[in-house]
C-alpha cells in the first residue's frame, strides 16, 4: 500500500505545512533582496501568483525601497511592471535611478473601481511580471477577486493599504505591516503578521537604503546668508 | 402559396420581404470571412460559396479541424451552412445542395463516381422541364443518370448539362471567377427596426468583424485602427474609434475591444445602421508556429494595454520617460519616446508633487508636522532662463535641495529658495 507510507514523508508535500514551520513554496518566489526579510517569508521571497499586502499609514517611509530589489530584478529580466493608482504622481528619474526600465513600466493613475478593474486585468492576463497597486478603499470581496485573478499567474502582486485594514480579514496569503523608524538612522519596521505558516510575533527592523548623500564642503558656499546658516546648523545636528 | 393561405395554416408565421441586395451583401460578407480559411474563394450565386481547401489542410492540422472551424464560426455568425466536399467544385456544390454533408471521407476519395451517385437529381440545377423529363424516366439519383449514354443525354437535356457532368467528374476543367477581396474594408449593417441596446449592436457587429478578420488574413495584414459608425435616425452619426497597440487580425481580440468600448458608451439615440471601416492596417510580421506544442503566452502586453486604454482612457495609461534636464519638473515626461538612460547623480524621490508645497519655518528650520531633520544636502539646482516666461515652462530657478526626515517617519525632498522652504517630493 503505497498510500500508507511514512507519515514523515507525507509532511514533505508542498501543500501540507506544519504549524511551527514556514511552508516551502518552491521556485515561484522572488527574493526580496533583504536577507532578514527573506528568512521570514515562505519560499524565501515575495510569492508570485498571490497577493502580498503591505499596510502602511503614509507614503514616503521607504515602502517602495522594500520592493525595489525584487522589482529591479524583474525589470532587468525584461518583465513588464505596472503601478496602478499610485498614491502620488510618480517621478520618472527616480525610477531610472532604481534601474527600472521605463519603457516596460506602465503607470495607471486611475481611481476607485477602475483601479480594481485594471489590477484584475493585469493580473489575469499573465503578461506582466509585477504589479504594485494602491487600493486604500478595496473591500474584502474585491480583494478576493484579485487574489483569484492572481492565482496560477506569474506576477508579483503588491497591494498597498492603510494600517487600519489589518483588522479586516483578507484573502492575501502574505500580509505585512510597515512602520516608519522613529529616527533617521532607524530602519523600516516590518511586521509579517500573516503568512503561510505560523505568524511572526515580533516586527523586525530592516535597514533599507536611504537617500543620503554627502557633499564635501569643498562645494562652493551657498550664496546669501539665509541659506548657509540654517543648513549648516541642521546638518551638524544629524 | 399566397401569404394569406400561409397565415391561415400557421398564424404565428413571420413574413419577411426578400431583399436580393442584402443577400448578395451577406454572401460577400461570408466570402470575406472565408478568407480566413483559404485564399481561394469563389462565389456561386445566389447562395453558395466555393472554397478551395486542398492547400490549407496542413495549416489547420487536418480536414476535421478545418471543417469544425468552418461550421462553428459560420454558425456563430448566424448562418447554418450545408457543406459538401469533393475534389471538383461542381461535385462539391451538388453534394452540398443535396445535403450530403456526412461521410467526408468518401467524398475525398478519388471515386468521384461514387461520391456523386447518391445526389438526387432534384438537387442539380436543371431547368424545370428537363427535371420533369428525368423524373418521368423514373430516375431519382444522379448515379442512374450517369450510367446512361452521354450522347443521348446531350440530345435530350442539352449539351450544357452534359458539360456540367463532365466538370463534376473532373473530365473537363471548371474555370471560375475568383472572389475579389475589396481594397478597403467598409461594411454596413442595417436593422429592420432601430436598436437601443449596445448588446444588439455588438451581436450584429460580430458578423462584420468576422468578415474583417478574414479580409485581414487574406491580405496578411493586421488592424491598427478602425472606426465604428453608428447611424441614428434623428442625429448625426456617432463615431467610435478603436486603436490597437499592435496589428491584430484575430476576430476575438477586435470583438473584445469593441465590447469594452461599447459597454462604456452611452447611446445618444437609437441606432438604425452601423458601419465598420478599417482605417489603418499594417502588414503583419510572420509568426512562427509553435514547435512541439509549446503554448505561446496567453495574452500579450499589447492586448492588455488596448483594453486598459479603452476602459480608463488613453491619458490614464502612461509610460513614463525621462529627459536630461537639471530642473526636476522638466526631467520627467509622459511619452516614452525622447528618453535618456542616464540618471541624476543625486537621489531623486519616487513621488514628486506637481506643485511644491509651502513649508512653515520655525526657529529657522522647516517644519512639517514637527521640525524636520535635514539629512543631506544641499544640492544646488539653478538657472533655466531660456524658457523663462513661456507658457507651462518651469523657467529660471534657484533652489537648494535637501533630503529631510519628518517626525512621522517620512523621507522628504525639500528645497529652499528666496521665499522660504518648500516640499517637493517624497522618497518611498
Amino acid at each position: 500500500m503505497p498510500a500508507s507510507a511514512e507519515p514523515s514523508s507525507l509532511l514533505h508535500r508542498p501543500d501540507i505545512w506544519r504549524g511551527d514551520r514556514v511552508a516551502e513554496l518552491g521556485a515561484d518566489c522572488v527574493a526580496s533582496g533583504y536577507a532578514a526579510l527573506d528568512a521570514l517569508l515562505p519560499g524565501a521571497g515575495w510569492p508570485c501568483g498571490a497577493l502580498s499586502e503591505l499596510l502602511l499609514d503614509q507614503p514616503g517611509i521607504g515602502e517602495l525601497e522594500l520592493l525595489h530589489p525584487a522589482l529591479a530584478r524583474l525589470s532587468a529580466e525584461g518583465a513588464w511592471l505596472a503601478w496602478v493608482a499610485p498614491a502620488l504622481p510618480v517621478y520618472a528619474p527616480a525610477l531610472l535611478q532604481w534601474g527600472l526600465s521605463l519603457e516596460r513600466l506602465l503607470v495607471l493613475p486611475v481611481k476607485g473601481l477602475d483601479a480594481l478593474w485594471c489590477v484584475e486585468q493585469i493580473l489575469s492576463s499573465g503578461a506582466f511580471g509585477g504589479v504594485v497597486a494602491w487600493l486604500p478603499e478595496a473591500q474584502p470581496p474585491q480583494m478576493r477577486r484579485l487574489q483569484v485573478a492572481a492565482q496560477g499567474q506569474r506576477p508579483l502582486a503588491f497591494v498597498m493599504r492603510p494600517s487600519a485594514c489589518a483588522q479586516q480579514s483578507s484573502p492575501a496569503p502574505l500580509r505585512v505591516a510597515l512602520h516608519a523608524g522613529r529616527h533617521a538612522r532607524a530602519g523600516l519596521s516590518v511586521h509579517v503578521f500573516k503568512r503561510r505558516g505560523a505568524p511572526v510575533a515580533q516586527s523586525i527592523e530592516i535597514d533599507i537604503p536611504r537617500p543620503v548623500f554627502r557633499i564635501d564642503h569643498g562645494f562652493p558656499a551657498l550664496a546669501g546668508a539665509p541659506f548657509s546658516a540654517s543648513s549648516a546648523r541642521s546638518l551638524s545636528a544629524v | 402559396m399566397k401569404t394569406g393561405s400561409a397565415w391561415a395554416l400557421a398564424p404565428t408565421l413571420h413574413v419577411y420581404t426578400r431583399t436580393i441586395p442584402a443577400e448578395v451583401q451577406a454572401l460577400q460578407n461570408l466570402a470575406c470571412w472565408a478568407g480566413r480559411l483559404t485564399p481561394h474563394v469563389y462565389m456561386e450565386a445566389p447562395n453558395a460559396l466555393l472554397l478551395e481547401i486542398g492547400g490549407c489542410l496542413r495549416l489547420f492540422e487536418g480536414l476535421d479541424r478545418l471543417l469544425d472551424i468552418a461550421c462553428s464560426e459560420s454558425a456563430g455568425l448566424g448562418f447554418s451552412p450545408k457543406i459538401g466536399l469533393a475534389p471538383t467544385p461542381r461535385a462539391a456544390l451538388w453534394r452540398a445542395r443535396a445535403g450530403l454533408h456526412e461521410a467526408w471521407q468518401d467524398a475525398t476519395a478519388t471515386d468521384l463516381f461514387g461520391a456523386l451517385a447518391e445526389v438526387p437529381v432534384a438537387a442539380l440545377a436543371l431547368e424545370a422541364n428537363s427535371l420533369a423529363a428525368v423524373q418521368a424516366w423514373g430516375i431519382s439519383r444522379l448515379g442512374e443518370l450517369l450510367s446512361l449514354p452521354r450522347e443521348g443525354l446531350a440530345a435530350r437535356l442539352g449539351t450544357g448539362f452534359v458539360l456540367q457532368l463532365a466538370q463534376a467528374l473532373g473530365e473537363l476543367s471548371d474555370p471560375r471567377e475568383s472572389f475579389i477581396f475589396p481594397e478597403r474594408f467598409s461594411q454596413r449593417i442595417e436593422w429592420p427596426a432601430p436598436v437601443e441596446h449596445t448588446t444588439a449592436i455588438l451581436f450584429s457587429s460580430r458578423r462584420i468583424i468576422a468578415a474583417l478578420s478574414g479580409w485581414l488574413s487574406r491580405r496578411a495584414s493586421g488592424l491598427r485602427e478602425c472606426v465604428l459608425i453608428l447611424e441614428h435616425p434623428h442625429q448625426d452619426p456617432t463615431q467610435l474609434r478603436l486603436r490597437f497597440a499592435e496589428p491584430v487580425y484575430q476576430a476575438s481580440r477586435i470583438e473584445r475591444l469593441l465590447r469594452e468600448r461599447l459597454e462604456r458608451h452611452r447611446l445618444k439615440d437609437a441606432v438604425e445602421a452601423l458601419r465598420l471601416e478599417a482605417t489603418r492596417i499594417e502588414p503583419l510580421q510572420g509568426e512562427a508556429l509553435a514547435l512541439f506544442g509549446q503554448a505561446p503566452p496567453k495574452n500579450s502586453v499589447a492586448e492588455v494595454l488596448d483594453r486598459l486604454r479603452v476602459r480608463v482612457g488613453e491619458e490614464a495609461v502612461q509610460i513614463l520617460g525621462a529627459r536630461a534636464d537639471h530642473r526636476p519638473e522638466n526631467a520627467h515626461l509622459l511619452a516614452s519616446t525622447p528618453h535618456v538612460t542616464a540618471s541624476p547623480a543625486f537621489p531623486r524621490p519616487v513621488w514628486l508633487t506637481p506643485k511644491p508645497r509651502r513649508l512653515r519655518e520655525r526657529q529657522g528650520r522647516p517644519d512639517h508636522g514637527g521640525p524636520l531633520v535635514l539629512i543631506s544636502g544641499p544640492e544646488r539646482i539653478e538657472s533655466g532662463w531660456w524658457d523663462e516666461g513661456e507658457a507651462g515652462a518651469t523657467g529660471d530657478l534657484r533652489r537648494d535641495y535637501f533630503v529631510a526626515f519628518a517626525p512621522n517617519g517620512q523621507w522628504l525632498w525639500i528645497y529652499r529658495d528666496q521665499e522660504g522652504w518648500w516640499l517637493h517630493g517624497l522618497f518611498a
